[in-house]
């Protein structure tokens, strides 16, 4: 579930760890570093973009990178 | 009967289509490659439970129909499935075609070049044989 706290410039991401895995998760935390700080609980995530422009498209763009990053780690 | 916002397994919202996908008839990987396809039309996320029933939210990026997304998304559910079924048929093809290709002897590689190359610009010519004869 993606939750767009656009008051308080963050963006609240629960993830099912069955389906993103946490070597996902952090791998791609560690490429989004350069636009966005992370706090990450469990399978909590909250992203909080250092630019307070188009935080939608980064929490959406974020999960597309980590289905990108699944993809590439050789499924069909 | 066809529910106004829901039309098989895709439930449409305002801003988004919802796909449930059953785990037990295409695996995790399908339903990844699956998705995949799509991220350059939409946003995609997944949830539920890989054991039940898992759902893929779309969310176009731009204009596109999201009743098309979420065809779009069956549509390739089946082309991965119907592909991982055929490799896997032909992994033993496969397999055999390869290790025979690794294991038959290589042709040699100097009978198979043309002493009558026509090469006006001495780009055939080694680095090492045109240039150490200029020493």
């Amino acid at each position: 579930m993606i939750k767009i706290d656009k008051d308080k410039n963050q963006i609240n991401i629960s993830l099912n760890n069955h389906l993103y895995n946490d070597s996902i998760i952090n791998r791609a935390m560690k490429d989004f570093e350069s636009v966005c700080e992370f706090k990450k609980d469990n399978d909590h995530i909250i992203i909080i973009p250092k630019k307070q422009k188009d935080i939608e498209l980064i929490g959406y763009e974020f999960c597309n990178y980590m289905l990108g990053l699944i993809n590439n780690q050789g499924n069909l | 009967m066809k529910d106004k916002n829901k039309i098989g397994n895709i439930e449409l919202h305002p801003d988004c289509a919802l796909v449930s996908i059953n785990p037990k008839i295409y695996g995790l990987d399908i339903i990844y490659a699956a998705a995949y396809t799509l991220l350059d039309q939409a946003y995609v996320f997944l949830d539920g439970d890989p054991k039940t029933e898992v759902q893929v939210h779309i969310r176009p990026k731009s204009s596109e129909n999201l009743e098309e997304l979420g065809n779009k998304l069956n549509d390739e559910l089946l082309n991965y499935a119907v592909y991982k079924s055929q490799s896997e048929k032909n992994s033993g093809i496969r397999q055999a075609i390869i290790q025979r290709a690794l294991l038959t002897n290589g042709f040699d590689i100097e009978d198979e070049m043309d002493d009558d190359l026509d090469d006006p610009e001495g780009i055939a010519i080694p680095w090492e044989e045109k240039y150490s004869s200029e020493r």
